[in-house]
């Protein structure tokens, strides 16, 4: 039953033997992805119609420079990852290792940030049983870390499997790309969050 | 060759298939648990719905608790499917059987526990009463990784699938995974008692159920599809292709 001596060297996709573009299916987890998130921020749209003032309140306790920072460091790793990717398309496994891990490096900071900032709201006693706004903001941005974490496990495997390679297979390429798109999607995720957390009624 | 090694495969996967609707009348209508009652309910209060609805819980949740067998041979099915699949080795597949049966006591041992709620309320002291069902819901929504366990590996597992056309949809297969991660979102249930994040709230109950409903069927009825291609090219002397 097992046919893996026959299998070609693309994965076992002929397409990607024949040279031709596969469809990428982890846009439908993407989609699907986003959809939840949808469903989620919109709960949370909801809810915050009902006590907008407490949500409001709740917001300005938060860091937006945090937030901002977390920002930056999200988008400008998503630029190094798409200029791995276009290392990778034109098959220089160094400057794809570099950037990957340059990527992996500066996303990295995300994390530190998360923790200080978790750290300091714990401290000041705020917890998701705090009220609604923070039960909100511990899921939302705690499901959100969750992706970060799949999304670093991924970058971090690709550049180790650059240290293995001397040249891009078509499979490699599918894979980073298919990372690639994830990563970008959890830096989109976050901009979303960003607006919808920290900023979105502080000014009043 | 074997004479026909895909017998008794529709049995398991049918199984899937018999219980998700069974698991609806069964769980969720006479179990009314379509939404559960609130955790924000005062004890005396949830006692009076419990007293009130006792007959039809406690048939409920005995018929649930003989129909989940069905769930681990459903398990049983996605795990033979996968092995039909699967080049360097079974542990994807065995990920998926294990996580899928063990999710036979995430039903079993809840619906005893909500039983038991039912069994002679009006005799019991009304916190009692709330505690073991909470308990029980703690049980069934914050032992989720189990199930997780099991969807992601069959999700992966499938995605994996050398042939042209693969045994099961890309779709689904990112389904299993997007649904089983989402479950991660009810470690936030017990932290509440009323709220989205509550267990019959809008994200930890309506929204993680129906998708997991929606899940589960899909699943099913693809993976019955796919028995049927297997016995098919089997018959026609086809096997990986």
């Amino acid at each position: 039953m097992h046919r893996g001596k026959d299998l070609p060297d693309a994965l076992g996709r002929p397409e990607l033997a024949a040279g031709r573009k596969p469809f990428q299916s982890i846009w439908i987890f993407l989609v699907a992805d986003s959809v939840s998130f949808g469903l989620l921020f919109l709960v949370f749209m909801v809810e915050r119609l009902g006590q907008p003032v407490l949500f409001a309140e709740s917001a300005h306790r938060l860091n937006a420079l945090l937030g901002l920072g977390n920002t930056l460091i999200l988008i400008t790793g998503s630029w190094l990852v798409a200029l791995a990717v276009a290392a990778c398309r034109v098959g220089s496994v160094d400057r794809t290792r570099r950037r990957l891990v340059a990527a992996i490096v500066v996303s990295s900071g995300f994390a530190f940030v998360k923790i200080f900032e978790y750290g300091s709201k714990v401290g000041d006693g705020i917890t998701p049983l705090t009220n609604d706004f923070y039960t909100f903001y511990y899921a939302l941005t705690g499901f959100h870390l969750l992706h970060y974490l799949t999304g670093m496990g991924a970058l971090i495997y690709l550049a180790v499997l650059t240290v293995r390679v001397h040249e891009i297979e078509a499979r490699f390429t599918l894979w980073l790309e298919s990372a690639a798109l994830f990563w970008h999607v959890v830096d989109l995720l976050w901009i979303f969050l960003f607006a919808m957390l920290y900023l979105l009624g502080v000014q009043t | 060759m074997k004479k026909n090694p895909y017998r008794y495969y529709r049995f398991l996967t049918l199984a899937g298939i018999f219980m998700l609707p069974a698991t609806i009348f069964f769980w969720g209508v006479l179990g009314q648990n379509v939404p559960p009652y609130s955790a924000s309910l005062s004890a005396d209060a949830f006692a009076a719905e419990i007293i009130a609805n006792a007959s039809s819980i406690r048939i409920g949740m005995i018929g649930q608790l003989v129909v989940s067998f069905a769930y681990f041979l459903w398990g049983l099915g996605i795990c033979k499917v996968m092995e039909a699949t699967e080049e360097d080795n079974n542990v994807l597949s065995t990920i998926a059987l294990w996580g899928t049966g063990l999710t036979w006591i995430v039903f079993a041992l809840p619906c005893s526990v909500w039983l038991t709620v039912a069994y002679r309320p009006e005799v019991m002291d009304p916190r009692t009463l709330q505690m073991f069902f909470d308990f029980g819901w703690f049980f069934f929504d914050n032992s989720f990784t189990i199930t997780t366990m099991g969807m992601v590996a069959m999700g992966i597992g499938f995605l994996k699938d050398p042939r042209e056309v693969p045994l099961m949809p890309a779709w689904v297969c990112w389904l299993a995974i997007c649904v089983g991660i989402g479950f991660v979102l009810e470690v936030f249930m017990p932290l509440v008692t009323d709220g989205a994040f509550s267990r019959s709230g809008l994200i930890n109950y309506w929204i993680e159920f129906s998708a997991y409903f929606v899940y589960w069927m899909a699943t099913a009825i693809h993976l019955d599809k796919a028995v049927v291609r297997l016995q098919r090219e089997h018959a026609q002397g086809k096997g990986l292709a």
